[in-house]
């Protein structure tokens, strides 16, 4: 097991360039709404909203990235052969990516998205943890499919369209009705149950597609 | 700067044969690779040669289970499906360009669990000066070497190795010779492709021709 650990710790330190970009990107965009002085104009609910849509161009930026050196280099033969377990293998990567780009992403977002208001909602950051994994787990799902497919990455978004509809179908009703509600239990309930039809499946695609790219190299 | 100064601890691998009956590789529809019988147990050295595209790199990722054979089979101690302790050396680099060559070597120890130490790889395969450099710095003969210190700590008794000279200057090559060699008395298995004969090692040829498709 300690190599499982070994490699993840080697994946965080030398993949650090990731949390820059993602948070970078968000805050440049941030920076820039300031600047032209849209922010003046907006609600709290559509200023909320406009930012977890830059912080999502972190997310695409940077989710291809997880597996992309074990393809490019070669070295998922090596863990085919060792016959190393993909289920622990990918399940630790995407927890190493959480880590990584996901909680500190979530966490700007909720500062910046919170300095409207002034007030910082917990909600809001439950929320955004959920679903930046969530696209996380689709652009991962949907490069590896095009790494795959003899690396053609223009395709990375066409294939994450129909990934993507489900889950933005549940955000656009989450987001949509958590101003409404007075306590946090409703969306956790419907985000606890996103998760567990979507975190298995896409976890499943990721090392399919993963296998799938042994056999195209 | 050569490779290895000594040799590995004293080994032997389970009994192995491996029975290729009129196996045909193809890398696309149209090229098929002329159909192979051969049998190879331990201690054998193959060499596989034929010309650019026959199928050479293709035949040994079937081997190595990555693709199934066109047609034909391949047994593993008479078995079809059986999956035999192997090491695969593509043409790929197979390693972290930005990892150091510690770090890296650090890896593998851990996931193969070899008997030595890792600080005998090091000096083994002469990384010990560059040790703390980042993969992608080194020269294309470094690379080389780490690569073949991958094969080394692995411990498998089938290496599968895809133009290993490549890159290697002439004392490097005659040393890596060595370590095959080495291998071969312990009862492993190697099978390699190259173009080329080199200096101290005896294998049997396999050649691949082109299939009449």
């Amino acid at each position: 097991m300690s190599h499982y650990l070994y490699r993840e710790y080697l994946f965080i330190k030398h993949n650090l360039s990731l949390t820059v970009i993602a948070i970078g990107i968000t805050a440049l965009f941030f920076l820039l709404l300031q600047w032209t002085g849209i922010t003046n104009t907006l609600s709290s609910d559509q200023f909320k909203n406009i930012v977890w849509l830059f912080a999502l161009f972190g997310v695409f930026l940077t989710s291809d990235q997880i597996f992309k050196e074990e393809i490019d280099q070669g070295i998922l033969v090596d863990y085919e052969l060792e016959r190393l377990s993909f289920i622990i293998l990918v399940s630790l990567r995407i927890l190493s990516y959480f880590v990584l780009v996901i909680l500190p992403l979530s966490l700007t977002t909720t500062l910046l998205s919170s300095l409207s208001t002034s007030i910082i909602n917990p909600v809001d950051l439950a929320l955004f943890l959920c679903i930046f994994f969530l696209y996380s787990l689709v652009i991962l799902t949907a490069s590896l499919l095009t790494h795959g497919s003899q690396q053609q990455k223009g395709l990375v978004f066409l294939v994450a369209l129909p990934l993507i509809i489900p889950i933005f179908l549940c955000q656009i009703f989450l987001l949509g009705s958590q101003p409404e509600l007075t306590s946090i239990q409703k969306p956790i309930t419907l985000l606890m149950g996103l998760f567990l039809f979507c975190v298995p499946c896409y976890t499943a695609m990721v090392i399919f597609c993963l296998k799938l790219s042994i056999k195209v190299e | 700067m050569a490779i290895g100064s000594k040799t590995g601890a004293a080994l032997t691998f389970n009994p192995i044969k491996l029975v290729l009956d009129r196996a045909v590789v193809a890398h696309a529809p149209i090229f098929a690779s002329e159909a192979i019988s051969t049998t190879i147990q331990n201690g054998d050295l193959i060499q596989l040669t034929g010309a650019n595209g026959v199928g050479k790199s293709t035949l040994l990722k079937a081997i190595a289970g990555f693709i199934p054979l066109h047609t034909g089979m391949l047994l593993y101690n008479h078995e079809e499906n059986a999956q035999p302790q192997m090491v695969y050396l593509g043409t790929k680099s197979s390693f972290h360009q930005s990892y150091t060559v510690k770090q890296q070597l650090k890896l593998w120890h851990q996931t193969y669990t070899p008997p030595e130490s890792i600080n005998y790889y090091f000096n083994y395969f002469d990384l010990g000066p560059a040790q703390s450099s980042p993969i992608k710095h080194l020269s294309a003969g470094q690379k080389q070497r780490v690569a073949l210190a991958k094969v080394f700590i692995s411990n498998k008794s089938i290496w599968l190795l895809d133009e290993p000279f490549n890159n290697l200057d002439t004392s490097s090559r005659t040393q890596f010779a060595e370590i095959i060699n080495d291998h071969l008395k312990k009862d492993g298995i190697v099978i390699y492709t190259s173009h080329e004969q080199i200096f101290g090692l005896s294998p049997r040829q396999v050649n691949l021709n082109p299939g009449s498709n």
